[in-house]
């Protein structure tokens, strides 16, 4: 079942001369439960892909399709709704809010949409995530490994259709990134977590269901390295 | 630049435009504003030194009947600046005069300087400029007097005295305050009326053996202080050291320097004899005679300067505040590689004073441009509120006042608020050390553990966020509180010392014994005088009121000292106030008996004002008097019950106060309602003070009459009607004179509704043909000097407020645009997990409702007891003055600051939106 489609991507900054095409025309779909990687060189258009998947950023034209609802057709405030709802967004940086304690920090979304935390699946989380010691910490209280942590954890509370992580393992150690991937790997096959993951990594990058390359803001390559279910 | 901190900090500078522009727009506004305190005070007080000098000329005291001697030894004094005498030479015989009242002219001499001090203005001809001349007052003229220049007055000087003839009959001229037993003999003034001889006193001439011949050189404008009512016209000439003996002594002080002990050495010198200050002149550069209205000016004076460089020191330290972090990761740079501590606070220094630099001369030169352009743009109100004088003042131009000696000032004291402000941020940055300033972990303090804290998941995720946004960021919101402290400190405390000083100039300044009729909504008056409201005036009255043009007419008659009562009809209030002012004359605590005695005999005068039937039905609905009473069918009156009791208005002869004080008065008597007021009132006819008691049904404070009169007065007032007023008016009405001038005489109030029906050409053509009987003006023009000048005191202390605000609203804007700026990141986090903009505008209207609140405590914390302690001051200074707690001040500062710290915070918000792409870093 297809849950992300692109249809004409295009992102063009700038004006007149100094226009440069981030992205250029640029189609593909995801199935539901696949875990896409995205690999490609610095400036070829990686981040801004995800970050008009995410809805943070809007495409100069082209369309983009979540769950069937063309998001950035969608008002402001919709769109926003949306994205708490439906996509869950992982930065290298993490963009915790340092003022949020952890649980704050993963029920952020949820609390944002006027519902109450549910108790359970927070601790739940949690505690997947390794987090029960440091539930009270602040973000500034909390290694890199450990904020990338809460952060993989916000963006999987509120279930969303969609994972897109950008490059979540870049600001971390060899074996404090490896434990991320394998926590998102863990996600995609347990609950069935869409992904799709920005990395330069390319061991990291041959872990998923399919690689996207991308230079010049083009796909060059669109590889299936195994197929949904894990057969390679 | 040799030095490399400098240098990296210019550079650091030139990289943040933004940041150091608002730094240089903060020392400019700074500068600025001292400039203004200081330059405009002095330009202000000039300025208004010279409007004032328009009422009682430009000299600062005249000191009577002086000799040589005393001239010589006043010369010596370091304080004078310069001198000019002047003589009283006596009456001469005018008959040229057409006024069979003033059949003198009265000659006095003066030096050449105090012609001008004087406001002696030439309309015709010149000045005498040898022996022998004179010049003639314009009133003379006015009065159809057959002189012009060239002719000559042939002067036989005399004085004129007066005798009192009937023996063990105290003979009493009120308004020249002379009290005469019989075969006692007073010298007369210069003011005094032309009377016949009667049974009572008789007036003789005395010849002083001078004459003169003497050519008219010129015709003088009216003098400010020649009375109407006098017998002889004033007339000047020169001054003869030689032949006019005793002397008068006007000088003018020098202001430039202080002298400690001006006033009470002249008073020494002059002995018993009579001094005068010109205190109008003289208050605005806080020298007056009377130290209350001194220590108020220099009260100002200090007040605003240091709410100025206050509020500048909040300002540029929130500045350099708001940019501590990113100046901390260069300075933090420079320190790995080995910057010192000292080096990291000269980089501040350096900021600081190279924007100091250009911002001092740029800040004085507008200073300078913003006191002359505001004291032009006041000049029409200014010209308004003095046009409702008698004597319209000429046109004063604005001179900028402004010396080496202020420049040097203003340059230190903005030099001294620039280390000041920038001295906390420089120590602050030097102790942190390159890891904490490369990391921008600068915060001491960064994230509590929250263990203990309760959670806030259980508020709405705006309440959350901006909860723990503002425990998070305690440091950074502080720059924002200190701003909307401070902006709420400087309105409240300014606009209520504003009040608090503007009514103690207003009750120090104001004339005693006055009444005033509120204008507002009355647009022409026309008043009736010299026993002319008789059947003409009925005549009249009817025309007005059946006029189309005319919607309402208001009736009202007032009189002075119309009856007497009692001492002890006066309530206990009034004579505790009276002691005080009498222990002050006496120089010590008078015993009760003591001063029970110098009142057992005589009476209190009743000051009357009659209204029509409408006006005292609307007066009675709103003060506390009793309908039944009014209905009783006798005659009834309201009583004010407020009165004011000062050393202004009790003269005790011959005594001079320790100091001045007032005593505001509520219960000027204890009758209470339902009770007589035991009224006699003098009859001419019967020769004897006939009874007229009043009902007393009820009393009205002077808040409660404040929509109709303001009162001042030492003496009780009693409002009538009519009818009643009349029955007063049968009772001193003199014999075979039913109209005569000693009765109380009506004023009509017109409210017009735009119909032009030649009403007011009519009326004004009648007054133009007999202005010995009638008045008619604009209702609005009538204001006594005192209201002109509270009024140019108000304005130029609006102008303060107004530019001390200026300074507070940028450091709030500032604050607050620093304070959103830092959220940037925040936003865009919140914004990628779903944020809408509605619930990020609604976090940041909790977070500033909250550190409003904060401020909003910290400031009344700050405030009250200032307030209380400045109205302890001035009352201490004062006396008994009620002055009530400025809630409503508090109020309207509170409300402007939620508007501006809301306002400023969506504009911010507003500006700042794009962050959509920063939330990577």
């Amino acid at each position: 079942m297809e849950i992300l489609r692109c249809e004409n991507l295009t992102k063009i900054y700038g004006e007149g001369n100094i226009r440069t095409h981030a992205l250029k025309s640029l189609s593909f779909s995801v199935e539901k439960g696949e875990f896409v990687s995205i690999v490609g060189p610095s400036g070829s258009g990686k981040s801004t892909l995800l970050h008009i998947l995410g809805g943070v950023d809007k495409p100069t034209a082209g369309k983009v399709f979540i769950d069937g609802t063309e998001i950035h057709g969608l008002k402001e405030d919709k769109l926003a709704i949306f994205r708490r709802r439906q996509i869950g967004l992982i930065y290298q940086f993490y963009n915790l809010l340092p003022m949020l304690d952890v649980d704050e920090n993963i029920g952020l979304p949820h609390l944002l949409d006027g519902r109450k935390l549910d108790r359970e699946r927070l601790d739940n989380i949690v505690e997947h995530m390794g987090l029960v010691e440091r539930r009270r910490h602040l973000p500034g209280q909390l290694s890199g490994g450990q904020q990338q942590r809460v952060s993989i954890a916000r963006a999987l509370y509120n279930r969303p259709a969609i994972l897109l992580a950008d490059e979540p393992t870049g600001n971390l150690d060899r074996s404090t990134g490896a434990e991320i991937v394998s926590l998102l790997k863990e996600a995609n096959r347990t609950w069935k977590q869409t992904l799709l993951l920005i990395t330069h990594d390319e061991n990291i990058a041959l872990q998923a269901d399919r690689m996207l390359c991308i230079e010049d803001g083009e796909i060059t390559r669109d590889e299936r390295i195994r197929s949904l279910g894990g057969d390679e | 630049m040799r030095n490399i901190v400098y240098k990296v900090t210019w550079k650091n500078m030139k990289m943040n435009m933004r940041r150091t522009w608002t730094s240089f727009f903060g020392i400019f506004f700074m500068v600025l504003l001292i400039t203004c305190v200081f330059v405009g005070r002095k330009t202000a007080v000039g300025y208004l030194e010279n409007v004032s000098s328009q009422i009682k000329g430009k000299w600062h005291a005249t000191m009577y009947d002086m000799t040589e001697k005393e001239y010589e030894t006043l010369g010596g004094e370091s304080y004078i600046k310069e001198m000019g005498r002047s003589a009283d030479k006596g009456y001469v015989e005018f008959p040229q005069s057409a006024n069979d009242q003033k059949p003198y002219l009265f000659i006095k001499s003066y030096e050449a300087p105090c012609f001008d001090w004087m406001n002696i203005h030439v309309r015709e001809g010149r000045l005498p400029g040898k022996k022998g001349e004179i010049v003639i007052s314009q009133s003379a003229l006015d009065d159809g007097a057959k002189i012009s220049i060239g002719d000559t007055v042939k002067a036989e000087y005399f004085d004129r005295t007066v005798t009192g003839l009937q023996k063990g009959v105290t003979t009493v001229f009120p308004f020249q305050q002379i009290e005469l037993a019989g075969g006692e003999t007073e010298k007369l003034s210069q003011d005094f009326p032309f009377y016949e001889n009667n049974e009572s006193f008789r007036i003789d001439k005395e010849y002083t053996g001078m004459k003169d011949n003497l050519t008219v050189v010129g015709i003088v404008d009216e003098p400010w202080f020649e009375q109407e009512g006098a017998a002889g016209y004033l007339a000047f000439t020169c001054y003869d050291a030689e032949r006019d003996g005793i002397f008068n002594i006007a000088c003018l002080f020098d202001l430039e320097n202080e002298h400690y002990d001006m006033y009470q050495n002249i008073r020494e010198i002059a002995g018993s004899r009579e001094v005068a200050f010109n205190d109008y002149v003289l208050a605005f550069s806080g020298r007056s005679s009377d130290s209350v209205v001194n220590f108020m000016v220099q009260l100002m004076t200090i007040f605003f300067m240091v709410l100025i460089v206050l509020a500048a020191i909040v300002l540029i330290y929130n500045v350099f505040n708001i940019s501590f972090e990113e100046r901390s990761r260069y300075l933090g740079m420079l320190c790995s590689v080995g910057a010192t501590g000292k080096q990291k606070r000269s980089s501040v220094y350096f900021e600081a004073f190279s924007l100091f630099l250009p911002a001092l001369p740029l800040g004085i030169l507008a200073g300078c441009l913003v006191v002359l352009l505001g004291m032009n743009l006041l000049l029409p109100f200014i010209y308004s509120f003095m046009s409702g004088l008698a004597v319209l003042p000429e046109k004063v131009p604005v001179h900028l006042s402004i010396s080496a000696w202020d420049i040097l000032i203003i340059a230190f004291s903005g030099g001294l608020t620039v280390l000041l402000s920038a001295i906390l941020p420089a120590v602050k940055i030097s102790r942190i050390g390159p890891i904490e300033c490369i990391r921008g972990n600068l915060d001491k303090n960064p994230g509590r553990l929250k263990e203990g804290a309760k959670s806030s998941m259980s508020l709405s995720a705006e309440k959350m966020l901006a909860k723990n946004s503002l425990r998070y960021q305690r440091r950074k919101t502080r720059g924002m509180r200190r701003a909307a402290s401070i902006f709420m400190l400087i309105l409240i405390v300014t606009t209520a010392t504003t009040q608090i000083l503007t009514q103690l100039i207003t009750i120090r300044m104001q004339d005693s014994d006055i009444v005033n009729v509120k204008s507002e909504g009355w647009d022409y008056q026309l008043s009736v005088f010299n026993g002319n409201a008789g059947e003409e005036y009925e005549k009249l009255k009817e025309e007005i009121k059946n006029d189309v043009g005319v919607e309402a007419v208001r009736e009202e008659y007032s009189g002075t000292f119309v009856g007497n009562v009692p001492r002890d009809v006066m309530g206990k209030e009034y004579w505790n106030a009276l002691h005080r002012v009498f222990n002050l004359y006496y120089h010590r605590e008078l015993s009760d008996e003591e001063f029970q005695g110098m009142f057992e005999e005589g009476t209190n005068v009743v000051s009357v004002i009659g209204v029509d039937d409408e006006t005292f039905e609307n007066i009675a609905e709103a003060t506390d008097t009793d309908q039944k009473l009014l209905e009783s069918g006798t005659p009834t009156a309201i009583v004010v019950n407020s009165g004011e009791v000062s050393t202004a208005n009790w003269v005790v002869s011959e005594k001079e106060p320790e100091k001045y004080e007032f005593h505001e008065i509520e219960h000027m008597t204890d009758l209470g309602k339902g009770e007589k007021l035991p009224m006699t009132i003098y009859s001419p006819k019967e020769e004897k003070q006939v009874d007229f008691p009043l009902l007393v049904a009820g009393y009205g404070s002077k808040e409660q009459l404040e929509k109709y009169y303001t009162f001042h007065s030492e003496s009780l007032w009693v409002i009538v009607e009519l009818d009643t007023c009349e029955k007063m008016n049968q009772i001193m009405a003199e014999d075979g004179n039913e109209e005569s001038g000693s009765m109380m005489e009506p004023t009509l109030y017109m409210k017009m509704n735009g119909k032009k029906t030649g009403l007011i050409k009519r009326l004004n053509a009648l007054t133009e043909a007999d202005e010995m009987h009638y008045i008619f003006a604009r209702a609005d023009r009538v204001k006594t000097i005192s209201d002109t000048l509270c009024s140019m005191i108000r304005i130029l202390l609006l102008c303060f407020v107004l530019l001390t605000s200026v300074i507070c609203l940028l450091n709030l804007y500032n604050s607050i645009h620093g304070w959103i700026a830092e959220q940037k990141p925040h936003f865009a986090m919140l914004v990628s997990v779903g944020a809408t903009q509605e619930q990020i505008r609604r976090m940041l209207m909790y977070e500033t409702l909250q550190i409003f609140l904060g401020s909003c405590v910290s400031t009344l914390l700050i405030v009250t007891p200032l307030i209380l302690a400045v109205r302890y001051l001035l009352i201490d200074q004062f006396g008994a003055v009620r002055i009530g707690f400025p809630w409503l001040v508090y109020a309207a500062a509170i409300f402007i600051t939620v508007i501006v710290i809301f306002g400023f915070m969506l504009y911010h918000y507003h500006r700042e939106k794009d962050y959509r792409l920063q939330f990577t870093g």
